[in-house]
């Protein structure tokens, strides 16, 4: 008789844990779903119809993939394909190259190590859009810095309009993007190094082991797992980009850094049309959604070589 | 050995101390020009060669910038949604997280996915169809819209934290409180909570600057300046079609950053470790 109450104590237990644990996550699974995967569902359906705010509040009607078709027989989702691939790329490897290199010559004991480091983090405080502006001004083709220091130098001979130049807007971008996002990635790549034991290199120097060699059998293996998350984190992060572009250049000069980001509102919000603009959404979903899966699938299948 | 290392001391020596001023100067000098160009005329601002380092210090700008109660209201604005996204994030984020933590089933694997899945969501999708579910709640135009869109937008990440957090918590405490009695809810409030401080500080600090870094919900989701927060205000106002007036765009930008960077230089342990740990641990 006691042992079954016991037991049914127990089960009770069981249950009731089950039912707070719910309970908990009610706020957070509230949110989330009427205000990130229901909108998202909806601008999925929205990019099937003829959805546009001037029409007034009219039930939309599906348009038999107009949108798409709109999209990709323009052009403008090539070229937004391209230009995206090139800035996420871009930014991306520069991020990661970058990080790595500078981590790995600053890691060692060093006075105000600490100091150096949050001073270092500040870009990533700075807010995305005053980043903007911070970077127009340098790049100001009459009065900015930019211009003065490269003419100064001999690097260049005429001031350059870094971001109305067909060939520089998207460089300029980048460099802005980096900028803000390079502290953070040295920050992690720097606390990876640190995670890897000091006694590896002793031993390897002891063997004789040149700089490279440890670099490329110690360092790079050992940091493969936060690279991995890094470079995850940072591609999603950059897909995401908008109030940089649009600041910077709104997507000109001729849609030279249209991202899908910048593509996807001009076509809502400008144009007001948001079937138009959530296909663009659409489009982007499925690329990154495509890409996340890739890129975990085969770094999972290296790891078990 | 030694031959081969006192060879080698001198030029590392080197090659570590370039790098070090290349990527400080790289990562400092916006920033320093950003105060430098604030504290100028706008004779100074338009000469050629600029001036490295002003000689005198001109408030003029600052005067022009306090003294516009649009740009105060900005500023107040940005500050009071940021706090309060803030804590409903931090509020529905530390639930959560705890239930991942402390209460783990197939549900919570599947939500916690979830919640992680949203980071690949395209932001202006969402925006789309939020503008026009807002358009027939007459949330449009309203803190209240700004704030619930934004607090979704940090819950996930939020939620990440603190479990991992969490999870590094000893349990020990809170078994012993079951112990002596005591219940699930008083549990978690009165021991698990107090003990995580520093992850929630991490967490909140996240939420702040995420809420105080938002631009393209405030662009769409608010109309009239009266309501704008600091970005959509700073490129609406001071960013002019053809020439910007880059002494009073320098000063509102001082303005936007140095409140991160007081929290930051206050709170940056937490911080720092809060994000390097989930990335590092993957």
């Amino acid at each position: 008789m006691k042992i079954t109450h016991a037991l049914s104590e127990k089960l009770n237990a069981k249950t009731k844990d089950r039912i707070f644990g719910l309970l908990l996550m009610v706020p957070a699974v509230a949110f989330v779903s009427i205000l990130i995967f229901l909108p998202v569902a909806q601008s999925v359906g929205m990019s099937f119809t003829d959805y546009t705010l001037s029409r007034g509040q009219g039930t939309p009607d599906w348009n038999s993939f107009e949108n798409y078709t709109y999209l990709a027989e323009s052009g403008a989702l090539w070229n937004s394909l391209r230009v995206t691939a090139v800035f996420v790329v871009g930014v991306v490897t520069a991020l990661v190259v970058m990080a790595i290199i500078i981590a790995v010559a600053l890691n060692q004991a060093l006075p105000g190590r600490r100091l150096l480091r949050s001073v270092a983090l500040l870009p990533w405080v700075t807010p995305t859009v005053i980043g903007a502006l911070l970077w127009m001004w340098i790049l100001q083709p009459q009065y900015g810095v930019m211009n003065y220091m490269l003419t100064t130098v001999g690097l260049i001979e005429e001031p350059i309009s870094w971001l109305a130049n067909v060939d520089w807007a998207l460089p300029s971008v980048m460099a802005a993007a980096f900028w803000r996002q390079f502290p953070f990635m040295f920050v992690v790549v720097l606390a990876g190094l640190q995670g890897i034991p000091r006694e590896m290199y002793e031993s390897a120097m002891i063997d004789g082991a040149s700089f490279l060699r440890r670099f490329f059998s110690i360092t790079l293996p050992l940091l493969r797992n936060v690279i991995r998350v890094v470079i995850l984190m940072s591609v999603i992060m950059n897909f995401r980009q908008f109030p940089l572009v649009w600041t910077m250049t709104g997507g000109g000069p001729i849609d030279r850094t249209m991202t899908l980001a910048v593509l996807s509102y001009r076509q809502s919000f400008v144009n007001l049309n948001f079937g138009r603009g959530a296909a663009v959404a659409t489009i982007w979903l499925l690329v990154v959604l495509v890409f996340s899966i890739v890129f975990t699938k085969l770094f999972k299948a290296r790891e078990y070589e | 050995m030694s031959v081969a290392s006192t060879r080698n001391v001198i030029p590392q020596r080197t090659i570590f101390y370039l790098m070090l001023i290349l990527f400080l100067g790289v990562m400092l000098f916006p920033l320093y020009w950003m105060f430098v160009t604030s504290v100028k005329p706008n004779i100074e601002i338009f000469r050629v060669p600029p001036e490295m380092i002003p000689k005198s210090v001109f408030p003029g700008h600052y005067q022009d910038v306090l003294s516009s109660s649009h740009f105060i209201r900005y500023l107040w604005n940005n500050f009071a949604v940021s706090a309060l996204v803030t804590v409903v994030g931090l509020l529905s984020a530390t639930l959560a997280g705890y239930a991942f933590s402390r209460y783990p089933s197939k549900i919570t694997v599947i939500i916690s996915f979830g919640l992680l899945s949203t980071q690949m969501f395209p932001v202006i999708g969402i925006v789309i169809a939020l503008y026009a579910l807002y358009l027939g709640l007459g949330l449009l135009n309203t803190h209240t819209g700004l704030v619930v869109a934004l607090v979704a937008s940090v819950i996930p990440f939020a939620t990440w934290m603190l479990k991992g957090f969490f999870d590094e918590m000893p349990r020990s405490i809170e078994e012993s409180a079951f112990v002596d009695g005591a219940g699930r809810f008083t549990v978690l409030w009165r021991i698990a909570v107090p003990l995580a401080k520093p992850g929630l500080l991490a967490a909140g600090l996240y939420s702040f600057m995420l809420a105080w870094d938002d631009f393209l919900f405030a662009l769409t989701l608010i109309r009239s300046d009266a309501l704008r927060t600091l970005s959509v205000g700073i490129s609406l106002r001071y960013l002019g079609e053809v020439a910007y007036d880059w002494g009073q765009v320098t000063t509102v930008s001082v303005f936007g950053t140095v409140p991160m960077f007081i929290l930051f230089f206050i709170f940056q342990k937490y911080l720092v470790e809060g994000l390097t740990a989930g990335a590092v641990k993957g």
